[in-house]
């Protein structure tokens, strides 16, 4: 009974300092997850209440009373608005922009305001930061990012963040925790480019026509999605002969295998960041290439959506 | 936008918030030292000229150093820092310098919170509607200000919430008064203080003094102030009775009377039987606060007040001085016979006089003694006299020297009620009647548009009582033996006129005369009304109101479960109006399309999310043929409506109209 009693206030206490654990967005605010105190100016100006009262009692006051039942009552219903300020919110995140690790992202939160009037003087930050983002959310959606630092590579949970808001006296501070059980990617860090070249192409050459370089005209072909744009046929699209991708023959860049096994050293992080940098600059140089990992092989190609997998790849092994 | 503790980011509020303390501070100006005024509108010069970025503010030093200063004048002017004057003047001096070092949020929240408490102790010095009238206007420029100070905004087009802003504050108030006035009405009151506060030398002193010479109550006589509001039980008394007695003056020094104060007060059980003509009147007096211990009655007091004193004298005394609104009932004999039985001729306390004092009036008395044998006909001689002789009753009476009662009597021959009663007294003294002069007021006006009657400063009076031996103690006015046609400035109304000479000539208008006085009339209501309610409501009321209700002797513990009780109701109603937001109106169009969407879901074809308008559109007539004309015409105009360049009334018309009729039927297939 007292163990239950025990965990039950543990339980509360936990709700209290960190709300409810990860939930599936969208977190909306209703009585049970706003949570509202004074301030420090808020408890000063109760105790000014205090000496207020004192005062009028001493002087039997009457003008004095009312304006001291006044100031309370103008702070009691000053904490209804604050908690109002808060409540029937829809919170939810857009996607965190993945970054290579030690990076700064940003979360966008999107707040959703269904009511008619605006909620002003929010301020939301991530939970264990100091300063807040401070904005006014108007009917509808509104949009802020906060500041996110990275330390780890791979898949981790969106952090928990605090929406809050003192308006509109300052005198009390309402919050709610907001966490949302989404993930966010980072990609390791690259190396140090002066420290490791690019391996060498040919001795990863396949098979070929080894006469011709990797910058040789070998004809056009309509447009996907993703080439890249240096190799747009400027002048076709100049004539209206619609999108043409100029392709290039050469064994090279069809060839290019960023391998695991290549990576000299021995320590995964290490191994890992020059992958990265190595994608870096075959991205840099315009070429294709693939992803030989010790579990999952990637066909070399190019462009943001391959970068990413690839770099995906990386930070999740 | 990161970063909230710094100024700057709040534009306007700087600005108002040196408005506030402004207004703030000119009811008080009047009450502070000279210096003390200019010191603080210097420093708010200064802070104003720093908001605008032309001066830098003082160094710590130079603050502390004003701050020694003005602490230093303000021991030098009052001699002490506690106390009404001194600590309100102290308190000021630090909201202003406060204003010098004003540099975070925290801050101005500090501030704001020094201008709540100096508003707060504006009602030490008055508690009248207009004064209060200005405080609510001052609260809700404080609560802008604060709220502004709450909401960070670093742009200039924070001036364009001025409106919104001052609006939530106004309804903030609006929210919190029904509050405020359950706390008011069920907080339980406690009677006296809970600590006595230093007595101060009051500055600014109304109405009588303790101390009576030539010229003292004259000069009250422009003086149109309530000096109190008396509510009778029955009929008032008629005006010749209404004698109010004040202040009881026995020491004659040639020119001033006064009473040094003795601490011998009669127990309350012990008050002397009074042979009475008649039965008591019975009536409420509430008192301005006059800043002095003495209670008025009728004369004579039957039964003494609660919480007062009674002097040799039957003079009602206060523990302390009447610094608010006194409410007292009492209850007199206007027809009485007392202490018949002390033989006051074996006392000098009512017969001494200064040596050599005023020997032609000496010569007088002897001559009338001669004649008189008796001190009933000496004291009906002396009246005589003053008929008899060219006696003027003046405004303005001729100033006197050396010896007053001598100049009065002989020379100059005209004065006001103080040389009638100074002359009168020591001409019974110098034939060995025992005699005093009592200063009071005399008369009252009936408001006519409610039940009580005012008397005014300019009611004041003093007279004389006299001891006869077969009589005891009896009121004489010598004053009122002076005919009418030696009055000077008789009519009452007169002497209450504006000065200015264009009101007087309008108040010659009758009609105008009439609507003055009623408006006076009804102004004085809506202030008594306000004194006796709001003012003076204490635990006495708030007993006398419970009784009333039908709860008679309701005790502070009932009194604060009513109040828990109320402040529940009160914020549980607050809440669901606050709470109960309402949300935004949906756009006809989309309600129009929902509408036509949810038809289509009763017959079984539903609108999946993902669904494009035109997609669904064409599920629609895959599933029923028979409704492919309507769908279209609705899908069409709904599209065109929606992602069109224009709008068009037209078209959203004709949509509301497919859409109402539109009633796809349940076939079966």
């Amino acid at each position: 009974m007292a163990a239950s009693q025990t965990s039950l206030l543990n339980l509360n206490l936990q709700r209290f300092f960190r709300g409810e654990g990860p939930q599936p967005a969208p977190h909306t605010t209703h009585r049970r997850n706003v949570y509202i105190l004074p301030t420090r100016i808020g408890l000063i100006f109760g105790l000014l209440l205090l000496v207020m009262l004192i005062g009028a009692i001493n002087y039997a006051n009457s003008m004095g009373f009312l304006f001291t039942f006044l100031l309370g009552s103008i702070s009691m219903v000053a904490i209804l608005h604050t908690y109002q300020n808060l409540l029937r919110l829809e919170i939810h995140s857009g996607t965190v922009p993945a970054v290579f690790s030690g990076e700064l992202t940003q979360l966008p939160v999107i707040l959703d305001n269904p009511g008619r009037s605006n909620r002003l003087a929010l301020e939301v930050r991530l939970a264990g930061e100091e300063l807040p983002l401070l904005f006014d959310a108007g009917v509808g959606q509104t949009v802020v990012h906060l500041d996110l630092p990275t330390m780890k590579r791979g898949r981790h949970p969106l952090p928990r963040f605090v929406l809050a808001s003192r308006f509109p006296l300052g005198l009390f501070r309402a919050w709610t925790h907001v966490h949302l059980n989404q993930t966010y990617l980072v990609y390791p860090a690259p190396a140090t480019s002066s420290s490791l070249p690019l391996p060498s192409f040919h001795t990863l050459a396949g098979h070929g026509d080894q006469g011709r370089g990797a910058d040789d005209f070998a004809g056009l072909r309509t447009y996907h999605h993703g080439d890249s744009p240096r190799h747009i046929h400027w002048k076709a699209l100049a004539r209206q002969q619609g999108m043409l991708t100029k392709q290039f023959g050469g064994d090279r860049s069809e060839e290019l295998w960023l391998d695991w096994q290549q990576v000299p050293g021995e320590e995964i992080e290490m191994r890992l960041s020059i992958l990265v940098r190595w994608i870096i600059e075959a991205e840099r140089e315009d070429l294709a290439y693939g992803l030989r990992l010790p579990a999952t092989e990637i066909k070399p190609s190019r462009g943001p959506a391959h970068r990413h997998q690839c770099l995906e790849a990386l930070a999740l092994f | 936008m990161y970063l909230p503790d710094n100024l700057k980011r709040y534009p306007p509020a700087p600005f108002l918030l040196l408005l506030c303390v402004s207004l703030i501070l000119l009811p008080h100006l009047v009450r502070i030292p000279l210096w003390l005024s200019f010191l603080t509108f210097g420093i708010l010069i200064w802070r104003g000229l720093h908001d605008l970025g032309r001066v830098r503010l003082p160094g710590r030093f130079v603050r502390y150093g004003i701050i020694l200063f003005g602490i230093a004048g303000l021991l030098f002017h009052y001699h002490s820092l506690i106390g009404r004057q001194a600590g309100t003047s102290l308190l000021l001096l630090l909201t202003a310098m406060k204003l010098m070092e004003l540099q975070s949020r925290r801050d101005a929240y500090v501030m704001l919170f020094l201008c709540y408490f100096v508003v707060i102790l504006g009602f030490l010095f008055s508690q009248s509607i207009p004064m209060t009238v200005y405080m609510v206007v001052l609260l809700l420029a404080l609560l802008t200000t604060q709220i502004f100070y709450s909401h960070p905004n670093a742009s200039e087009a924070s001036w364009r919430q001025l409106l919104p802003h001052g609006r939530l504050a106004g309804r903030i108030i609006l929210q919190a008064s029904p509050l405020a006035l359950a706390l008011f009405i069920l907080f339980p009151r406690v009677t006296g203080p809970l600590w006595a506060m230093p007595d101060e030398a009051y500055s600014s002193r109304t109405g009588l003094s303790d101390k009576m010479s030539p010229g003292g109550i004259s000069r009250l006589r422009n003086d149109n102030s309530v000096a109190f509001r008396v509510k009778f039980a029955g009929d008032p008394p008629g005006a010749n009775q209404l004698y109010w007695r004040g202040i009881i003056l026995w020491r004659f020094d040639g020119k001033t009377w006064d009473a040094p104060e003795d601490h011998r007060y009669y127990q309350k059980d012990s008050l002397i039987p009074v042979a009475a003509g008649g039965p008591a009147l019975d009536y409420t007096v509430t008192l301005e606060p006059h800043e002095q211990r003495w209670l008025f009655l009728l004369d004579t007091p039957a039964v003494i007040p609660e919480n007062a004193y009674l002097t040799l004298e039957r003079q009602l005394l206060t523990p302390k001085p009447v610094d608010k609104l006194l409410r007292y009932r009492a209850s007199s004999y206007l027809n009485y016979r007392y202490e018949k039985d002390v033989d006051w001729r074996e006392s000098p306390r009512y017969l001494a006089l200064p040596a050599r004092v005023a020997p032609k009036t000496h010569n007088l008395i002897s001559t009338l003694r001669a004649r008189h044998s008796t001190d009933r006909e000496l004291v009906r001689a002396v009246l005589r006299y003053f008929y008899d002789n060219p006696f003027y009753y003046s405004r303005t009476p001729p100033l006197l020297f050396d010896d007053p009662v001598d100049e009065f009597l002989f020379e100059t021959r005209s004065g006001f009620c103080e040389h009638y009663a100074s002359s009168f007294t020591v001409m019974m003294r110098l034939a060995g009647i025992p005699a005093r002069v009592v200063v009071g007021y005399q008369g009252g006006e009936m408001n006519p548009l409610s039940d009580y009657m005012i008397v005014r400063q300019s009611d004041a009076h003093a007279w004389s009582e006299v001891w006869l031996a077969d009589y005891g103690w009896m009121r004489i006015d010598p004053t009122s033996v002076i005919p009418p046609g030696r009055i000077e400035n008789s009519d009452d109304l007169r002497r209450r006129q504006p000065e200015t000479r264009i009101a007087r000539e309008l108040l010659q208008q009758p009609w105008i005369l009439k609507a003055y006085k009623q408006a006076r009339f009804a102004l004085d209501a809506i202030n008594n009304r306000w004194n006796q309610w709001v003012v003076g409501f204490n635990q006495k009321r708030q007993t006398e109101l419970f009784g009333a209700l039908g709860y008679p002797d309701i005790h502070w513990r009932e009194l604060a479960t009513l109040l828990g009780l109320a402040v529940t109701v009160i914020l549980l109603a607050l809440s669901w109006r606050l709470f109960r937001m309402p949300l935004q109106k949906k756009d006809p169009l989309l309600q129009a399309y929902d509408r036509f969407c949810k038809r289509l879901a009763a017959v079984g074809l539903e609108k999946a999310l993902s669904e494009t308008p035109a997609q669904f559109a064409q599920r629609v007539k895959k599933h029923r043929q028979d409704l492919s004309h309507d769908v279209d015409v609705i899908t069409r105009l709904y599209q065109r409506l929606r992602y069109g360049r224009t709008v068009s009334a037209t078209l959203m018309r004709r949509l509301l109209e497919q859409v109402q009729q539109f009633k796809p039927q349940r076939h079966v297939t």
